[in-house]
């Protein structure tokens, strides 16, 4: 992208004459090399997919961390040095269960979001709050649940940016997927709802366009849609062992009891008040299930 | 976030905060020689209190009051003395209301924490090390706790006693409050490992009346939880009036 | 050695009545230290939204203190989460906000009232250091055994539902009846009636200046 060095480029201090801070550029350069991943969110839910590359035929890949609990109603995913986005989840976790303590309430979703794009920005070289002399080097999708908003996505990036989303892709192949996320959910989610023109131009877009069935878009479409779209961009051959998956939805009926009758008394008993949300993680098999649809499908 | 506490500026804080508690319906002794008025009223909301939880073959069965007194006022009858930490854990709460509810919540939120970050459950004994160990950090600077900590985890069903000394003791029974000893006369007669969980229950709520009965200072409601495998549960609370008479209480008027 | 006096007493009496979808807050307006009474006209009840008021007595300079901190710290909150604190979360902050000063404790008895998540009439009623119950009403202040004595007798185990008339009624008579017999309490009375939905109305009411 930058055809020579220049002395605008070590620090983290300075504009380079051209306005920019290059430090800052080249952290999101360090995103575009790093594993894709994929969110959506749809009516329903939130899904969450990423690349896991595996290095070594001795890793032990059961260990899955590339999608991780922040909170009940929160995960997040991310694209980038997995280090540093360790950071900023335990600063996010921090945040969330300081908002719990002191409001007994969860957190909504964007001011958690906030506060993790404001510690990405506390780089520099003096201060006791930074933690980092550079820029973090990660960027991050966080899905969630606000009780006021419902099902929620944001993305957030090196230069402390946040934007809501509705599908975002991002990493190595984050142009490509985004391309098409867009060309398979236009019209369908996010603003433009409900225009006609879908089918139109299917010819053009035959085998980057994932058919989203008619009607609202599910949960179940969606996290379809970022198996489809992460087996088309992955340089690797996609399989059972190299995505992680998960989403969050509402919880069911069964999984939501606060009371039932003790069997033994035959007294109502109540359980612990619950978040009305769960993050469900995909094993091996789920996800083997849905590469094999899409097989099948096509 | 509250992390540290505003102390006074140049009185001793322990010295600062017996003096300023004191009043004269509280049973402490007046302060020699204060340097400090007392204040013109009372500050804290105390239990008098009884609680009490045993381990048994399906779990751990915590009982408890709902009195709450300011001296001889009675300020409440309504009050919750079980803390729900987490769906495998749970404290009670007796001495301080405001001491144990801050600190009990402080451990939630601790617990949480750890839990997200090394994904494995705290266990019960880790938890009330947490707690001791937080408490520690105040000893001797008027902390008024004295709690048990219940919790089901992977070695089983675990009932830990935790007070404003740092003190932690691990037994299949306890039983703490101003009403503890009638408490306990109950509950060491009839106690056994092998209760079914009805005679638990009924065996927590009998021993919890009792002790209303004889301490003043204990009354209102008795509430109960089951602490399983699944969880805890809530049983329906009894009120006091009716555990006795046998009926319900009429309208005053 | 000086003696370190930190603490006054301002008098005055609080109470609150929830009925299933509304709740009256109410206080009288009298600041007074030992036998002098200094004013007739400081109010003791603060609205921080159309579903959320406190009602604060003790002493007037700490009450002061606390409140200007829970006013900063709520709009905080409306800033950083682009909504308005509701009660539910306002009860734990309080709470936790008391507990800050546990080893120098703000010297106020606070009641708060407003109308829950799901629509119902809540009150909670806090010692100086944050410990607080959720019930149906509630009195503190100098006066607070004698109000409390009158809204048990009218409201325990009450068979009937409350209405709105009945716990305005109430509210105002058991303040002037704290007028009666309590030297702190008097000059004029005050009240918020909280709605769900609708923005909390104000009355005064007149009570004895002697």
């Amino acid at each position: 992208m930058f055809l020579s060095r220049s002395d605008y480029d070590r620090g983290v201090n300075t504009f380079s004459p051209e306005g920019r801070i290059l430090q800052v550029e080249y952290a999101i350069e360090a995103i575009k090399i790093g594993a894709t991943a994929i969110g959506i969110q749809v009516e329903d839910g939130v899904v969450l997919a990423v690349e896991k590359r595996i290095s070594s035929k001795l890793e032990e890949t059961k260990i899955d961390d590339k999608i991780v609990e922040i909170d009940y109603h929160l995960f997040c995913t991310f694209s980038g040095l997995s280090a540093d986005a360790r950071t900023l989840v335990d600063h996010g976790r921090v945040a969330a269960q300081d908002h719990r303590f002191l409001y007994d309430e969860p957190v909504p979703p964007r001011s958690l979001t906030q506060s993790i794009s404001d510690q990405a920005l506390l780089f520099g070289e003096e201060g006791a709050k930074r933690r980092l002399a550079r820029p973090y080097g990660v960027a991050l999708l966080i899905g969630g649940y606000d009780d006021k908003k419902g099902f929620v996505l944001f993305h957030n990036d090196p230069s402390g940016t946040f934007c809501q989303t509705c599908a975002r892709a991002i990493g190595r192949g984050g142009d490509t997927a985004q391309q098409m996320l867009t060309d398979s959910l236009k019209g369908r989610l996010g603003r433009g709802v409900a225009t006609d023109e879908e089918d139109s131009e299917d010819d053009d877009l035959r085998g980057t366009r994932f058919r989203v069935p008619p009607g609202p878009v599910t949960l179940e479409t969606a996290t379809k849609l970022t198996v489809y779209v992460l087996k088309r961009v992955m340089e690797e051959k996609i399989s059972k062992d190299n995505i992680s998956l998960c989403i969050l939805r509402k919880k069911t009926a069964d999984e939501h009891k606060d009371a039932k009758v003790c069997e033994s008394t035959g007294e109502r008993v109540t359980f612990m008040k619950s978040d009305s949300v769960i993050i469900e993680r995909f094993d091996a098999e789920k996800i083997q299930a849905i590469i094999d649809s899409l097989e099948h499908g096509e | 976030m509250f992390k540290s506490f505003v102390l006074p500026g140049k009185e001793h804080p322990v010295k600062f905060d017996e003096e300023i508690a004191y009043t004269e319906t509280s049973k402490d002794t007046p302060p020699v020689d204060g340097l400090v008025q007392p204040a013109p009223g009372r500050l804290h909301r105390l239990h008098g209190t009884t609680t009490l939880g045993f381990v048994f073959q399906h779990g751990v069965l915590i009982a408890v009051d709902s009195r709450s007194t300011m001296g001889q006022y009675i300020s409440s009858q309504t009050v919750k003395k079980v803390i729900e930490i987490t769906p495998r854990l749970l404290g009670t709460m007796a001495g301080g209301a405001a001491d144990c509810d801050y600190w009990e919540r402080r451990l939630a939120r601790r617990v949480r924490l750890r839990e997200l970050e090394s994904k494995e459950e705290v266990t019960v004994a880790a938890a009330s090390r947490m707690l001791a160990n937080m408490l520690y950090y105040y000893k001797g600077m008027g902390l008024s706790v004295g709690t048990m900590v219940a919790g089901f985890d992977a070695s089983g069903p675990h009932l830990y006693y935790v007070d404003n000394d740092g003190v932690r003791y691990h037994n299949d029974r306890f039983s703490v409050g101003s009403g503890s000893t009638y408490a306990y006369a109950i509950l060491d007669q009839e106690y056994r490992y092998d209760l079914s969980v009805e005679e638990a229950v009924t065996l927590g709520r009998r021993a919890i009346y009792h002790a209303t009965h004889r301490d003043a200072m204990s009354g209102g409601f008795i509430n109960v939880y089951l602490m399983t495998e699944d969880g805890w549960q809530r049983y329906p609370t009894k009120d006091c009036y009716v555990e006795h008479y046998g009926e319900e209480e009429p309208f005053l008027e | 050695m000086g003696e370190f006096s930190p603490y006054v007493d301002n008098g005055g009496t609080t109470l609150a009545i929830a009925g299933p979808d509304f709740v009256v807050i109410a206080g009288d307006t009298r600041l007074s230290t030992g036998y002098s009474i200094l004013s007739r006209d400081v109010s003791k009840l603060f609205k921080y939204s159309d579903s959320i008021v406190m009602a604060s007595s003790g002493m007037q300079a700490d009450i002061a203190e606390l409140r200007k901190q829970l006013l900063f710290t709520i709009e905080e909150y409306r800033v950083d989460n682009e909504r308005d604190i509701e009660l539910d979360a306002f009860y734990r902050l309080l709470a936790t906000v008391l507990y800050g000063k546990r080893f120098f404790p703000y010297y106020s008895f606070n009641i708060l009232a407003g109308i829950s998540k799901e629509g119902k009439g809540v009150v909670y009623s806090y010692d100086a250091i944050g410990s607080a119950d959720a019930r149906t009403y509630g009195a503190a202040g100098s006066g607070q055994e004698l109000v409390i004595s009158i809204l048990d007798a009218a409201l325990k185990r009450k068979p009937d539902p409350l209405s709105i008339d009945e716990a305005i009624e109430l509210g105002k008579s058991a303040l002037k009846q704290a007028t009666e017999r309590e030297i702190h309490t008097g000059d004029s009375g005050e009240m918020y009636i909280i709605r769900a939905g609708r923005p909390a109305e104000y009355i005064t009411f007149k009570l004895r200046k002697d």
